[in-house]
């Protein structure tokens, strides 16, 4: 879990080209969405496109989604419960 | 058609370096290619994580507007109108966005940026703007026509004071798509003057002069729009002058008269 | 008439509902389901959505092949609005086109073959050309024979601004006669895009109801041929409306979603009738954007209440003809003069249940007399456009004539 924790913090900052920050600035259980990255409701937009993309993973629709990224470590969780790639 | 205003900012993020009103010229640095490696501290001094987001129009004019707004503490920018010509629209990121749909998965991200009027948003919610807004496209002098649409503005009481932007968002890379002709690429800028009606209390004040008449034959790309830098080196030199423009669209001059 | 009204001497409308102002307003007046399962184009997605689509191609209304679909729609838009100016002699005439779309519909495909063979790149040139909204307008211009065109492009607003644009230029003079056009077809970029951003309603858009949940792309063109007042009657053509007010903001909130308290929109709004010299009272109805979103309608008439003491009866057109996006203010503006001109508040299709959170219904009515509409366009990005349009000629104690 730790390692699909660290990955994803890496592919969100390259997916939302979020500049000045690296994985270790990401808290993995802080909110991710509102929090102190910045990210919006494009940002949850193109964190579902991502999920299906990496780890054919769906969210079905964006209230789905508050709760998947509420943190990094949801993520992961929501990844493992659902994936059907990689 | 005769226009006249008073500058009371100025801006430009060019190949050859970053200028502003007071700041003068600043060159790039080693590692930076041009305008679209701009780096957030040399624009804007607040950290601002989504900076790296931006999509190449919506950079450029946000780098421009951040310089501009940069050198204008205190003032009440809330009524201000915004005017972007932007001579592509937003072809890179229309690119990027059809090669995410290829590929299956379309970025919404994307998506929200090809619009031509997203870099207008952009500027108007990181700088709170909430004034009337005009984005033309194409055509031979877009900057020139926005520059138009922002007296048109300040003549109708509509706003206070109207930011210019004239932008061209092309990367290097946009050239082997082949939706524009090799001969069509210009290198990317983005130009932006902040046009008042009158004299601000400790404003820059430069009195400003726009004449001439608009027409079009037929569909010509805009050029470079260099006389948008040619007045922003007078505005930073302290000098006057006067730039006749003799293009496929417009015949006239734009002259910056003394301190 | 006040010198800034500023006369409409034609008008010319294309959607899913047919070719021709008219045939277009039958649909409008009735408040027909104009939508149908997305068919003249392959989007890829798994369940095709209800859109207005025109399904009868515009060259066979043209008689001749045309660049893209939105140029065509917008030539036969454009084409109607001039009918009545059959000797234009020494006017000049403009154009101010809006369009989000423009040529993609071709280079999407070109892209496409491209990507699957990059021998494709061979044929470029013909696609070169056509990407940028301008070409659009440059076609249009060049049948029209018009002395000099403007393209503008802010999204969903864009052509409500058109007509805007339309009125400044005859203002200073640049232009005798201007041709706002607003025309989008679909692109299966557009569709990707919007339900990539999860604001599409497969099943239909349904304005300002309880259960509303999304839009519904359509296609489709509008056209309004403006004069000044010595080129009308130069040309002995009675207006048949005016353009009294044109206002425009940003909300400075978000990239696709509405400011919630449409704070932007009241600016719009308040600009336009101040520019008509009106008070709110004067509005006899609304021709809301009401795109069906969650956030839209509720934000739309929550401005709308903070504006008007009393709220007056609105409409929403986007379930009969589709949100044809940058067409919509155009077209939407041409429906809303038609109505006027016939005293009917038109009914909104696809309202159904009250929703308590936008606090008001659409009310349609058979018979009203109307002198002022208001017409709201707001656009992705929070730009948002207002126009105010007057009927024709009323006497001084305000009787119409």
């Amino acid at each position: 879990m730790e390692e699909l924790i660290h990955k994803l913090k890496e592919q969100i900052i390259s997916t939302l080209n979020l500049s000045d920050i690296t994985p270790e600035d990401i808290d993995a259980d802080a909110p991710l969405i509102g929090g102190g990255l910045g990210l919006d409701s494009i940002d949850t937009l193109e964190l579902i496109v991502l999920m299906e993309k990496e780890y054919g993973a769906t969210v079905p629709d964006v209230n789905v989604g508050r709760k998947v990224f509420s943190s990094v470590r949801a993520l992961a969780q929501y990844i493992h419960d659902n994936r059907t790639k990689n | 058609m005769h226009a006249a205003g008073f500058i009371q900012g100025c801006s430009a993020v060019h190949q050859s370096g970053r200028y502003s009103a007071r700041g003068g010229h600043a060159a790039w640095e080693q590692n930076q290619q041009g305008p679209l490696d701009v780096q957030r501290k040399q624009v804007y001094e607040q950290p601002l994580p989504e900076f790296g987001k931006l999509q190449c129009a919506d950079k450029l004019a946000f780098s421009a507007a951040a310089m501009l707004f940069g050198e204008l503490s205190g003032i009440d920018r809330t009524d201000f109108g915004i005017c972007l010509g932007t001579v592509y629209g937003s072809l890179s990121t229309d690119i990027r966005y059809m090669e995410s749909l290829v590929a299956g998965y379309p970025r919404p991200a994307y998506f929200s940026a090809t619009l031509p009027s997203s870099p207008v948003a952009e500027v108007a919610i990181r700088f709170g703007i909430k004034g009337p807004n005009r984005v033309v496209c194409g055509g031979a002098c877009p900057g020139l026509s926005a520059l138009d649409c922002a007296f048109g503005i300040l003549r109708k009481n509509k706003a206070p004071a109207a930011l210019v932007m004239a932008i061209n968002a092309l990367e290097a890379a946009d050239r082997s798509s082949a939706l524009i002709g090799p001969a069509q690429f210009t290198e990317p800028y983005a130009y932006a003057l902040l046009i008042s009606a009158g004299r601000w209390e400790k404003g820059l004040n430069r009195r400003f002069v726009f004449e001439g008449e608009f027409h079009d034959r037929g569909m010509t790309l805009a050029g470079d729009e260099s006389y948008f830098l040619d007045m922003i080196l007078a505005i930073i030199l302290r000098r006057q002058c006067r730039i006749a423009v003799e293009s496929a669209g417009f015949e006239g001059s734009l002259s910056i008269e003394k301190d | 008439m006040p010198p800034n009204y500023i006369p409409i001497i034609g008008m010319g409308a294309v959607s899913c509902a047919g070719y021709g102002t008219a045939v277009c307003f039958n649909a409008v007046r009735e408040g027909r389901d104009g939508l149908s399962p997305l068919s003249v184009l392959d989007s890829g997605l798994k369940q095709a959505p209800l859109c207005g689509q025109i399904e009868e191609n515009p060259e066979s209304r043209l008689g001749r092949t045309v660049q893209d679909k939105t140029t065509a729609l917008a030539l036969c838009a454009a084409h109607e609005a001039l009918a009545q100016v059959t000797d234009r002699r020494e006017l000049r005439l403009g154009v101010v086109l809006a369009t989000t779309v423009g040529g993609i519909t071709r280079s999407e495909i070109f892209y496409r073959e491209l990507k699957k063979e990059p021998e494709h790149v061979r044929h470029a040139a013909a696609y070169v050309s056509h990407h940028e909204p301008t070409a659009t307008t440059a076609a249009v211009a060049s049948c029209v024979h018009a002395a000099g065109f403007h393209t503008i492009s802010t999204a969903c607003s864009t052509g409500l601004h058109a007509v805007g644009m339309a009125k400044r230029l005859i203002e200073n003079g640049t232009y005798d006669l201007c041709l706002a056009v607003g025309s989008d077809a679909l692109s299966i970029l557009t569709v990707r895009g919007f339900a990539s951003l999860m604001l599409i309603d497969y099943d239909g858009c349904k304005p300002f109801d309880r259960r509303r949940v999304g839009i519904s792309l359509g296609e489709g063109a509008g056209a309004l041929l403006l004069a000044s007042a010595g080129a009308a009657k130069k040309l002995g053509c009675m207006p048949q409306a005016y353009v009294a007010g044109w206002g425009a903001s940003a909300d400075c909130h978000h990239m696709t979603a509405p400011h919630p308290d449409g704070l932007g929109a009241q600016r719009a709004v308040r600009s336009a009738l101040a520019e008509a010299g009106i008070e709110p009272s004067a509005i006899d109805f609304i021709a809301a954007h009401g795109t069906a979103t969650p956030d839209n309608d509720a934000a739309e008439i929550k401005a709308m209440r903070a504006v008007f003491a009393a709220l007056p009866p609105f409409c929403s057109m986007k379930r009969t003809l589709g949100h044809t996006l940058a067409a919509s203010g155009a077209l939407e503006a041409v429906m809303s003069i038609c109505a006027m001109r016939e005293g009917i508040i038109p009914p909104t299709a696809g309202y159904d249940q009250f929703d308590e959170s936008v606090g008001a219904a659409p009310s349609p009515k058979t018979k009203a007399e109307i002198r002022y509409v208001l017409k709201n366009s707001f656009g992705f990005g929070g730009n948002n456009a207002a126009v105010v349009f007057s009927g024709r000629e009323t006497s001084g104690n305000g009787v119409m004539e």
